[in-house]
């Protein structure tokens, strides 16, 4: 279940990907063959992007993409690196949680003052709620990694 | 508790929680929102947290990543590297050690077209590693070449190590491509000078390829026109100012997407393959540039940059003597941190440095992700040696190390001619037409 949300999301915002491709391909193509350039594409592109940047985190997080530096696992001994890996993982959970909660007051925010871009108003809101469900997930991610690294499971690697 | 105690102690967490393998962009969260908390209070630390991450989010300079990620994975999917290494091959092939040269120059036209060397070393890597056990060549050159030429993908525009530095510094994305162009066809030149010493040295390395004839060299370059007719439209657009380089990203992105309908290689499997690889590498830019962004206030708040680069302006030391400690620092921290970490890590203190010193932060921008390029082929962390050696199973690390260190000197002249011709890497961004 977990497994197939993750993926969804990502695909989710793969899609959106694609359509941001087309978006910016038809504002060239306005601008010069029809020397009318469309004046919402820069605003709508640019919440656009926030699906791309953040619906992916969780797909990220669970198939190991994220950089670390691997210092104890090279030198350390296999249960120094289980015990570190489950703190590790309560660390990142708390922080994603925490960034989850605030983002969650400024979605409140947003929907309440009425946030929305320069040009053609798009709100912020949805957008907000969009990363707030996206970090919700990603914190999850970590929460299931820890349970793993508890039960001495191998990370999932689901590509 | 003075600012610049706490930084100390903040830089201090920070490599304590990487040294237990954190990832990189959390570490830097959690560092920066506790930091802030104890030097600004916590609502500036939690507006720090939710106000940077939504403004990077909804960057539209920062378009660019996931659309320049998605051109490379479209050109991965179309065939456009083995066309790429025919045509290489067809040209040089025939030269002592030229399926390594083929291998070299097809690296460079991929960079072109893949902003990540990771995806370079793994594409071209499937399609010559075959080629050159076909015609016997040394395993440490045949994997050596293949772990250096990827390299070139984040030095050869688009490069996902430029947009970040750009990020960073707020320097200009197209003024760092276009000054990367020139020293990536350096470097090119200067792996081909190195594979020609190999063998030169010991024939036995890389032995002759047969000869193509000119109409066959001509037809393969022809087959090869679609991947360059994109460079030149991606690149060229940038240069003469008609697309931004956001714009340019979304144009190259669809004719790469074009290409792949045209040859039917788009499906539901490969258009979700695509996907999934570019949401999950644009997510991981995306975190640590998040990361970077709650970091860097705290790092600021703590004047440790500041003090640090008007400390080193007044040892009264030559500038370049300077620069090349830094060089031999990044050196040695490239051998143990994966390169976007180095960056995001040391330019919040390293650029006002830079900035004190006079020299120009374009060109630096350029040398930097050289000596990226040195820790993605330097032991322990070598991430593009193991790509190779994932596509080489059988040719133990060792030898793909010892293959790669001709390579490494390579990129170590490359760095010395920069510092003595700073011009070629600022040419091109000096006479764009508009940037």
């Amino acid at each position: 279940m977990l497994q197939k949300t993750i993926r969804a999301f990502a695909l989710f915002s793969g899609f959106v990907l694609f359509g941001l491709m087309l978006i910016t391909v038809y504002s060239v193509v306005m601008r010069y063959a029809f020397n009318a350039p469309p004046l919402f594409t820069l605003d709508l592109s640019r919440m656009m992007l926030i699906p791309v940047a953040v619906t992916g985190l969780a797909y990220c997080g669970w198939t190991s993409g994220h950089i670390a530096v691997d210092l104890i696992g090279t030198f350390g001994r296999p249960k120094l690196v289980r015990m570190s890996d489950i703190v590790v993982r309560c660390l990142c959970a708390w922080m994603v949680g925490l960034w989850t909660y605030k983002l969650i007051d400024l979605a409140i925010d947003s929907q309440e003052v009425g946030n929305a871009t320069n040009m053609v108003q798009i709100p912020h809101y949805p957008f907000v709620w969009i990363m707030v469900a996206s970090c919700g997930l990603f914190a999850i991610v970590f929460i299931g990694l820890m349970i793993r690294s508890i039960k001495g499971k191998e990370d999932p690697r689901t590509s | 508790m003075s600012a610049t105690l706490a930084g100390l102690i903040g830089l201090g967490a920070l490599f304590f929680l990487l040294a237990f393998r954190t990832p990189v962009a959390i570490a830097m969260m959690v560092v920066g929102v506790v930091g802030i908390w104890v030097l600004n209070g916590w609502q500036a630390s939690m507006s720090t947290l939710v106000d940077e991450s939504f403004v990077i989010a909804s960057t539209y300079e920062l378009i660019v990543i996931p659309l320049f990620v998605l051109m490379g994975n479209f050109a991965t999917i179309s065939g456009m590297s083995a066309d790429l290494y025919r045509a290489a091959y067809a040209w040089v092939g025939h030269w002592r050690g030229g399926l390594a040269s083929a291998t070299i120059a097809s690296c460079a036209g991929f960079a072109a077209l893949s902003g990540s060397s990771v995806a370079s070393a793994v594409t071209m890597g499937r399609v010559s590693l075959p080629e050159m056990r076909r015609y016997n060549y040394d395993n440490r050159l045949a994997t050596g070449c293949i772990a250096a030429g990827g390299t070139l993908g984040i030095l050869i525009p688009p490069s996902t190590g430029f947009v970040i530095y750009a990020i960073l510094t707020e320097e200009s994305i197209g003024r760092l491509f276009l000054a990367g162009v020139l020293p990536g066809i350096l470097l090119t030149i200067l792996f081909m000078i190195s594979i020609y010493i190999q063998t030169r040295i010991n024939p036995t390395l890389g032995p002759a390829g047969p000869r193509t004839d000119l109409p066959g060299r001509v037809k393969a370059l022809v087959d090869a026109g679609a991947m360059i007719g994109i460079v030149v439209i991606v690149i060229g657009g940038i240069y003469g100012g008609i697309f931004t380089p956001t714009e340019a990203a979304g144009v190259g992105a669809f004719l790469a997407f074009l290409l792949a309908l045209i040859r039917q290689k788009v499906n539901y499997d490969s258009m979700s393959t695509v996907l999934l690889q570019t949401i999950r590498t644009s997510a991981l830019a995306f975190l640590i540039l998040i990361g970077a962004h709650i970091f860097n206030p705290f790092l600021a708040l703590t004047q440790i940059p500041s003090d640090l680069a008007e400390l080193l302006a007044g040892l009264e030391l030559p500038r370049y003597v300077i620069m090349l400690i830094l060089m031999a620092a990044y050196i040695v921290l490239g051998t143990f941190l994966e390169g976007f970490a180095m960056l995001v890590l040391t330019l919040p203190i390293v650029h006002p440095l830079i900035l004190a010193l006079g020299y120009d932060p374009i060109w630096f921008g350029v040398v930097m992700v050289i000596v990226l390029e040195m820790g993605l082929i330097s032991p322990p962390v070598g991430v593009n040696v193991f790509v190779v050696k994932g596509v080489a199973e059988d040719v133990p690390l060792k030898q793909i190390f010892s293959g790669i260190v001709p390579f490494w000197i390579a990129m170590a002249v490359c760095l010395i001619i920069l510092l003595i011709f700073p011009q070629i890497a600022l040419f091109l961004p000096n006479t764009m037409i508009s940037g």
